[in-house]
């Protein structure tokens, strides 16, 4: 999400365990005191005179690692798209637990839901490995790809 | 914050077999809190009995041991007709995502933000050593040997009796 245009878009502190361990410097406690659920991105860095795409890395870091979530009515943040890096290792492994049809597959896959892999969404990544999973008729081959995939797309 | 809450001793868990539950429960839970949306979670014996809970914004002990109850009645009942081991049930603002165990159910409460790929994903990889653990499954047969417990007449309603009779299945 960073990079991206977070100007509308609502934070509120979430209710989930931390993912990692995290530093919280003076100005990103401004910020994180102001994400209220109420005030959008653009109107904290007013309130905290801060460039507002620094309070955007700030809100971006925290939502990564789970401690902001998106309030009830924000509009959703733009969906950055998934690298080419994240790909050939889908393509690999699932190669893998199919063989060499699993690039075609891949391809199939992204059509069917309506995207493309140039701007592939970083949220629709879940949905597309889990109808990968589908071709894979072994149990524990499935398994195995879901595994890698789930740790894959937790580092992303 | 998520708060996870253990199965304490009991006639029927105590000792090397308790401490295995509340192994499996434990990880099993762990993981489910990495998953954006997911409010809470338990998981319950064939008997509907909650076994452990995962209390991470939405509902109480007393919600779940509901949940619990009533998706253990869904699986005795459904699985005497066909094999299945999931269950999704969608309200206006939450989703219950339940996982047959084998000798167990496991439900997970999620919000609207919940990535529903994303934890049957989940889901998949953080309960397979659960089912696949045979000297757990072995306790929790033990400890609540069926489903077909749940329902019996005295712990239906109306409505589920109706429900279960129209499906073909009989109530003990």
């Amino acid at each position: 999400m960073a990079g991206t245009n977070l100007s509308g878009v609502i934070f509120t502190l979430s209710n989930r365990e931390p993912s990692t361990d995290v530093t919280v410097t003076p100005a990103a406690w401004r910020v994180l005191a102001h994400c209220d659920g109420v005030r959008s991105v653009a109107e904290i860095a007013r309130v905290v005179a801060m460039d507002e795409a620094a309070v955007a890395q700030v809100a971006d870091t925290f939502f990564r690692c789970g401690i902001l979530q998106l309030a009830a009515g924000s509009p959703a943040p733009p969906r950055p798209p998934v690298s080419k890096a994240f790909f050939d290792q889908l393509t690999n492994e699932l190669a893998r637990a199919i063989g060499p049809l699993a690039a075609f597959t891949v391809e199939d896959e992204i059509a069917a839901l309506g995207e493309a892999r140039d701007n592939f969404p970083r949220d629709e990544i879940p949905a597309l490995v889990e109808r990968l999973s589908h071709g894979i008729r072994d149990d524990a081959r499935r398994l195995g790809f879901q595994q890698v995939m789930l740790e894959a797309i937790r580092k992303l | 914050m998520a708060n996870i809450v253990t199965q304490e001793v009991t006639p029927a868990w105590s000792g090397v077999r308790l401490a295995l539950l509340n192994e499996r429960c434990q990880a099993l839970f762990e993981e489910l809190t990495r998953v954006a949306g997911v409010q809470g979670a338990c998981v319950c014996d064939n008997h509907g009995g909650v076994l452990g809970l995962l209390l991470a914004g939405a509902g109480d002990r007393r919600m779940f041991e509901g949940i619990g109850l009533a998706l253990s009645q869904c699986f005795g009942a459904l699985n005497a007709r066909s094999a299945f081991r999931d269950l999704e049930v969608v309200f206006e603002s939450k989703t219950v995502v339940a996982r047959d165990l084998g000798n167990a159910t496991l439900a997970v409460v999620c919000g609207p933000d919940a990535n529903l790929p994303l934890l049957r994903m989940t889901l998949n990889v953080a309960a397979n050593p659960f089912e696949g653990d045979a000297e757990l499954q072995r306790g929790l047969q033990q400890a609540a040997p069926s489903r077909a417990n749940t329902l019996k007449g005295e712990r239906l309603d109306a409505l589920a009796r109706a429900l279960l009779h129209r499906a073909g299945a009989r109530a003990a």
